[in-house]
């Protein structure tokens, strides 16, 4: 029971760092209908930068968080601009952005690889004491708290800034009817520009949140990124709580497909989260069919 | 009739023709030491993929980026059956192995990640490309992290070997390029490029868009378990590093490179690519930047590829020497071309060719009854009911937002209804899917014309032609075409590329599309919208001879004075309620019409 319950926890907590790629996914696709592949490389690229601040500086952990948002938010808008600006104005069906943001992800990918050369992940030192937390008899890394914590915090931060500011129904606008927004003033570049900067945000906090608990891995880029996406088919597409409840579900199978089955294949996991969704309910969770434009 | 321009060779052929001659005679240029055989013959199987990859993603215009998966489990099952039974299974029997596999994969993928539609294919795809290197690397059967190796089983002989295997195994990618042209020029290949267009129109037209791309998908994997298993028999050797997720990105680069949709490309952008990563030598640390920079290059400033690419000038394909691009890769580039239609056929003609295309249609009643259909909170039709009869035109006009489109889109299927029953000739069509309303003879047209851009206008009939499947052979069947486009006055732009044609006519190109059906009932959305004056007068005729021809015609149109003129029976629709209906001239003189339409008390002809 407590190896379940501990599988949970960790499960809540990894699946809340998929959940920050669900949001900037979804922030990034209701401003643009881009669906940037690279958002779990910029994942990648938060958490290398965490261990190069913290195991290579040796900086200070405010340091770790002001370089890791800054840099992955720069990466996120040369991004936008070279890999995703060109195709905002072609038709609408396009889909080369997806076979450009894919690339840029690789680019990242090469590069982050070519610096960090050919080792095994390293640790890197967590803001929080390693010692385990003890509630009742479940005891537990406060590194796991503190993510979903941080999932937490950021979901209310943008479900505020959609509701309550100016740009935030600004972007809603954009969402809902790109063109009309367009006519109403608000300038659609700009909109991307923004998207891609929270999502580059999100990315950083992600990065520095799950560095200490999957280590310097550049490898997790296209994992990540593909698990967001099952997330969101899980939840729906557009829905920021759906995502996050579906990435939830991801990070919670996969902890118990460890458990009671078999962790080297725990990618499988997902995999057939995917397949039985996609059998039983294509549309998501939270999200009704959508009305075929002719 | 057109075989003497066909059998121009166009610059990108003669490029293919260089390279094939270059292939086979490069053993005997003093390369035909057995690693650089083997390495050549690893980037042939590459080739392998890149071709089926084309097939679903450049012809059908679904996105498939785990090409790689497919070829991993077509290698590794082709490689288990040689290693326990190597002495019975040899290349032939590999590739037996192979086929079935992906075709199995193919299924498991394809049947639940199609129905959904969008970039799900692309996404399940690129999962599984990922997932299987770790499965395989962790599996008994699969030799865990060492892989299979057919060179260590001493039991295994390459019956085909040295220079013959490195032509048995070009021969091979020859032979599935030649399909693969045959496949694009086929019927088949005209479904998969018309679905590439748009799911609308090919559903619209009769094609079962989840069958097809699942088809697709199907013949994308066959070519894909070929590789896998050339690859095992090639290399003598496969593991987890044979078949990485980058393998996927760098085939989804050469298709990008060498042009997706056309027949060459990723022969050609696989050469490149694949090639390239076999001789980067010190520089293959850096191979993932070249490829990504290489991709995002193409995707922004070449999407159509290298054997894609065209000068900006006006050129017609032969019908069987087209490479049609991938529509949705940045889209077409449109030469402007002004020029509009000047009625060629006469009045009477135009009745007459009608009649003649339409003779032996389906003369049934379309009725609408008691209609309802709500869109979230709005109520688009409320309660319609219309009827139109056999021979007969009927206009729907309203203002903007009544729900004349809405109502044209449950009737040929896009929508389902809320409550009431629509029914052609006394048989319910209502829940039945676009493309079987389409097959029992309900053609449309589209506010906003859905052409196949790289296609010629026939090309753009012919699909419709075919789909009605009563033409037995091509050269009837493009006849066909061409008759249902003079009808409409285009015989003389028969030939001519659809992305080029000013609107006007490509709104007539899809009546003559519409023609090629043989409907019953016919749908027109907004069809005179941005029409000069001769268009207009071309499209009355043809309407007014569909009508003659017997068939139920339904006309949405803001040109009311045309609607009076031409309409047997008119339906005003105001905030999805029927306000009126009856015969054209007591329609416009209703009052709830006039204040719909003017908010004012006067008549809307003078």
């Amino acid at each position: 029971m407590t190896l379940f319950v501990n599988a949970v926890i960790t499960g809540i907590a990894v699946g809340a760092v998929y959940g920050l790629i669900t949001i900037g996914y979804t922030v990034v696709f209701n401003a643009t209908r881009v669906f940037n592949l690279a958002q779990g490389d910029l994942v990648m690229v938060g958490v290398l930068l965490s261990y190069w601040v913290l195991d290579v500086q040796h900086w200070p952990q405010v340091a770790a968080v002001v370089v890791v948002l800054v840099g992955v938010a720069a990466v996120a808008l040369v991004e936008e601009r070279i890999a995703v600006r060109p195709f905002l104005g072609r038709s609408r069906d396009n889909i080369g952005w997806f076979i450009s943001t894919l690339a840029f992800g690789l680019v990242i990918e090469t590069v982050v690889v070519r610096l960090y050369g050919n080792n095994p992940p390293r640790p890197v030192p967590s803001p929080l004491p390693s010692t385990r937390l003890h509630i009742g008899s479940i005891a537990t890394r406060p590194q796991l708290l503190f993510a979903i914590g941080v999932l937490v915090v950021v979901t209310i931060a943008v479900e505020v800034f959609y509701r309550r500011t100016w740009l935030g129904q600004a972007m809603r606008a954009t969402a809902d009817d790109r063109d009309v927004a367009a006519l109403r003033g608000i300038d659609p570049r700009r909109v991307s520009v923004i998207a891609f900067l929270i999502g580059g945000l999100l990315a950083g906090i992600g990065g520095y949140v799950v560095a200490p608990i999957v280590y310097a891995d550049v490898t997790i880029g296209l994992t990540y990124s593909i698990k967001g996406f099952i997330a969101l088919a899980i939840g729906g597409f557009g829905s920021i709580r759906g995502g996050i409840i579906g990435a939830l579900a991801i990070g919670v199978a996969e902890q118990l497909f460890d458990l009671y089955i078999d962790p080297r294949y725990e990618i499988v996991a997902s995999l057939a989260l995917l397949m039985i969704i996609l059998a039983v309910r294509p549309t998501g969770l939270f999200r009704n069919a959508v009305v075929r434009e002719v | 009739m057109r075989r003497a321009a066909a059998a121009r060779i166009t610059p990108a052929w003669g490029v293919g023709i260089v390279v094939v001659l270059a292939l086979v005679v490069w053993p005997y240029l003093g390369h035909s030491q057995a690693y650089q055989l083997t390495r050549l013959e690893y980037i042939f199987t590459g080739l392998m993929v890149a071709i089926g990859l084309n097939i679903v993603t450049g012809y059908a215009g679904q996105l498939s980026l785990g090409p790689g998966a497919v070829y991993a489990v077509g290698g590794y099952a082709a490689a288990i059956v040689a290693n326990d039974h190597a002495s019975v299974v040899g290349l032939a029997g590999m590739c037996g192995v192979a086929l079935v596999a992906s075709a199995v994969l193919g299924l498991v993928i394809g049947v639940p990640s199609l129905r959904v539609g969008g970039f799900y294919l692309g996404m399940t795809t690129l999962f599984f490309a990922l997932v299987i290197p770790t499965v395989v690397a962790n599996l008994k059967l699969t030799g865990k992290e060492q892989g299979i190796s057919l060179l260590a089983n001493i039991d295994f002989h390459q019956h085909v070997s040295g220079v013959a295997l490195y032509q048995v195994t070009l021969a091979a990618v020859l032979v599935l390029l030649v399909l693969s042209w045959l496949l694009l020029e086929s019927r088949l290949g005209h479904r998969f490029v018309t679905l590439a267009t748009s799911e609308e129109l090919a559903s619209s037209i009769g094609i079962p868009p989840y069958r097809t791309k699942l088809l697709a998908f199907l013949l994308s994997a066959l070519p894909a378990g070929i590789g896998g298993a050339f690859y095992a028999y090639t290399q003598q050797f496969i593991s987890p590093g044979s078949v990485s997720p980058q393998l996927s990105i760098y085939l989804l680069a050469a298709c990008v490179v060498g042009g997706f949709g056309t027949v060459l490309g990723p022969f050609v952008g696989g050469l490149i690519v694949i090639g390239l990563s076999q001789y980067l030598g010190r520089f293959e640390q850096y191979e993932g930047i070249i490829f990504g920079v290489l991709l995002v290059l193409f995707a922004v400033g070449l999407p159509e590829g290298i054997m894609g690419f065209e000068p900006r000038r006006v050129r017609v394909r032969p019908v069987w020497l087209r490479a049609l691009r991938l529509p949705g890769l940045g889209g077409p580039r449109v030469e402007p071309v002004v020029r509009a239609v000047e009625p060629s056929a006469p009045r009477p003609a135009a009745v007459g060719a009608v009649a003649e295309l339409l003779s032996g249609a389906p003369a049934e009643r379309l009725e609408a009854r008691n209609v309802s259909r709500a869109f979230g909170g709005v109520r688009a039709l409320d309660d319609v009911d219309v009827t139109v009869r056999p021979g007969t035109i009927h206009g729907l006009i309203g203002s903007n937002g009544s729900g004349k489109t809405t109502l044209l889109n449950v009737v040929s299927g896009y929508y389902a209804i809320d409550r009431g029953r629509i029914a052609l000739g006394g048989a319910r069509i209502d829940g039945r899917s676009t493309h079987r309303i389409a097959a029992a003879g309900v053609a449309r047209t589209f506010q906003t014309p859905k052409l196949v851009e790289r296609g010629t206008l026939v090309d753009n009939v012919l699909v419709a032609v075919e789909q009605r499947g009563e033409v037995r052979g091509r050269r009837a069947a493009v006849d066909t075409a061409r008759r249902c486009l003079a009808a409409v006055g285009l015989a003389e732009r028969a030939d001519e590329r659809a992305g080029t044609q000013p609107h006007g006519t490509r709104r007539l190109v899809e009546v003559a599309r519409a023609l090629a059906l043989r409907p019953g009932v016919v749908l027109l959305d907004e069809p005179g919208a941005g029409l000069s004056a001769p268009e207009v007068d071309v499209l009355r005729d043809v309407i007014v001879a569909i009508a003659r021809a017997g068939a139920a015609v339904l006309v949405v149109e803001h040109n009311v004075p045309l609607v009076l003129e031409i309409a047997d029976e008119v339906t005003a629709l105001h905030e999805g309620r029927v306000i009126a209906t009856g015969l054209p001239g007591d329609v416009a003189a209703h009052p709830d019409v006039v204040a719909a339409f003017l908010g004012a008390n006067e008549g809307l002809v003078s």
